[in-house]
């Protein structure tokens, strides 16, 4: 029995209308709509239910404009991806940067030992002879005789110029305080040879051909010991003998040529290990 | 019956009307919190964003990834490499540091004028020596044998016999070279009676560093 929910209930008027019974009235307006109590609940929950059904019906509307259609919790979940990916270059970067830096730093000192080498590399070329050089110092020609005609019976060898003239000349040179030496175009170096083939003299292997002019840059001394009687000695005899001649000049300016050829270090190796 | 039947009907339509409200307030809850952080349009600007700021992430990786292959693939270390074996080399020559190889030695026991003794130094820097020796002093491009009051002397300090020359090069060639047949040693043997010579190959041979620079006060590099 509908006894059970409370009805709809209009308030009774404590105090009557004038002549008037509300009660009767409510009671004899309500006739004509009079439904059982049920059917009022129901009728409420039906209005209420499609109320709300249309209410939802109508949410799935987009707001906003058109947009590419990821699914909600899609989009959510690729975000979170390309953050962590994100995160992840990010990391890495850094790393290299790090690695980047040290490297760049590691180059730098390098770089500082590269010139500190080329430096070293450049003074010991000087002093190896390949580099030309210029300079005061003393020029010193020796030619064969220039006798008319060789007396029969004598050595022909005694009027040329020969390669121990040309050494002893080049030693003289050095122990006067020469600083650098040339035969014609060679350089005198640590690998030089002066040496006789026949009648033809070499020098660092490069045939020579009288005159055979000898530069030195260096000190006054040098010229001191050309001209000295007591040095040369057998060499100025010869000369003074047979007439093979020896021109010594000073000079203010002389350029003595950077060696040419090359250096072998294929058996000699640095250090004293083997 | 018919009581049954309404309350019935009246529990069910309750019951959907009240599933009806729970999820009208769900979908009210997620269209607030859309609206709060991202509408869609937001969120694929997000993801654009993000899309593009790790592709240039990715690319600066690139470009580190080069720089560094730059300087780990040696290019400085190989320079570094070039000047070091360029600088020892030209050392070797210039007698600025100690070196060893195989070679020879020739003693001479006897009497010899410092020219001969220079002619000498000529034969083995003739045969390709690399470096020479006399007794134990290192042999310069400047080393001059020669004559002073203390007798003979190598590089100012004196040298007496026996006569110790040590060179470094291929041992066969300069042992052909100072043996030969009027070659020099042999013409010194036969012109100086009583003179000495052993000659023997040698599997290492020890040149030491000469001191002494070369200072230059009257060259200079020509421009």
């Amino acid at each position: 029995m509908a006894g059970r929910i409370a009805p709809v209930q209009f308030r009774k008027p404590h105090s009557p209308i004038h002549g008037l019974d509300v009660g009767k009235v409510a009671t004899s307006l309500r006739k004509p709509f009079q439904i059982s109590s049920t059917y009022r609940w129901l009728a409420v929950a039906m209005l209420l239910l499609g109320l709300f059904v249309s209410m939802e019906w109508q949410a799935p509307v987009a707001r906003g404009p058109v947009t590419p259609d990821y699914p909600r919790e899609l989009s959510k979940d690729t975000i979170n991806r390309l953050e962590s990916e994100q995160k992840e270059l990010k990391s890495t970067i850094a790393d290299r940067r790090a690695q980047l830096a040290a490297v760049q730093k590691d180059a730098a000192t390098q770089k500082t030992a590269l010139a500190d080498l080329n430096t070293q590399l450049e003074s010991q070329r000087v002093l190896a002879g390949m580099v030309p050089l210029v300079g005061q110092g003393v020029q010193v020609v020796l030619d064969d005789s220039n006798v008319k005609s060789i007396p029969v019976g004598e050595d022909a060898s005694h009027y040329i110029v020969h390669d121990y003239d040309i050494r002893d000349v080049v030693s003289t040179l050095w122990q006067s305080g020469a600083e650098a030496i040339a035969v014609g175009d060679e350089r005198i170096v640590a690998s030089t040879s002066v040496y006789c083939v026949g009648s033809t003299i070499l020098v660092n292997d490069t045939r020579m051909s009288p005159p055979y002019k000898i530069i030195a840059i260096g000190p006054p001394t040098m010229e001191e010991a050309m001209n000295s009687p007591s040095r040369l000695q057998s060499m100025k005899s010869v000369a003074r003998q047979y007439g093979v001649q020896f021109k010594v000049t000073s000079a203010k300016e002389l350029r003595v040529p950077a060696y040419s050829g090359s250096f072998s270090d294929r058996y000699a190796k640095p250090g004293n290990a083997q | 019956m018919r009581g049954l039947a309404s309350q019935i009907t009246l529990t069910l339509v309750c019951l959907l009307l009240g599933a009806t409200l729970v999820v009208q307030f769900r979908t009210q809850g997620n269209i607030v919190k859309s609206i709060m952080v991202d509408s869609t349009t937001e969120q694929a600007t997000i993801m654009n964003g993000l899309v593009a700021s790790n592709a240039a992430l990715r690319k600066e990786i690139g470009s580190l990834d080069t720089q560094l292959a730059q300087f780990q693939s040696g290019s400085q270390a190989s320079d570094m490499q070039t000047l070091v074996n360029d600088l020892n080399h030209t050392k070797i020559v210039n007698g600025s540091i100690e070196v060893s190889g195989p070679g020879i030695e020739l003693v001479l026991t006897g009497t010899l004028a410092p020219e001969e003794l220079q002619d000498v130094i000529n034969e083995l820097r003739n045969a390709g020596a690399e470096a020479i020796v006399l007794n134990g002093q290192r042999v310069v491009v400047n080393s001059a044998v020669h004559q002073d009051a203390a007798g003979v002397s190598l590089n100012g300090v004196s040298i007496r016999p026996p006569y110790d020359f040590e060179a470094i090069g291929d041992p066969d060639t300069l042992q052909t070279a100072v043996d030969r047949k009027g070659g020099l040693v042999p013409m010194l043997v036969a012109n100086h009676p009583g003179l000495q010579m052993a000659l023997q190959k040698q599997d290492k041979v020890v040149a030491p560093i000469f001191e002494r620079k070369m200072k230059f006060l009257y060259a200079k590099p020509a421009t």
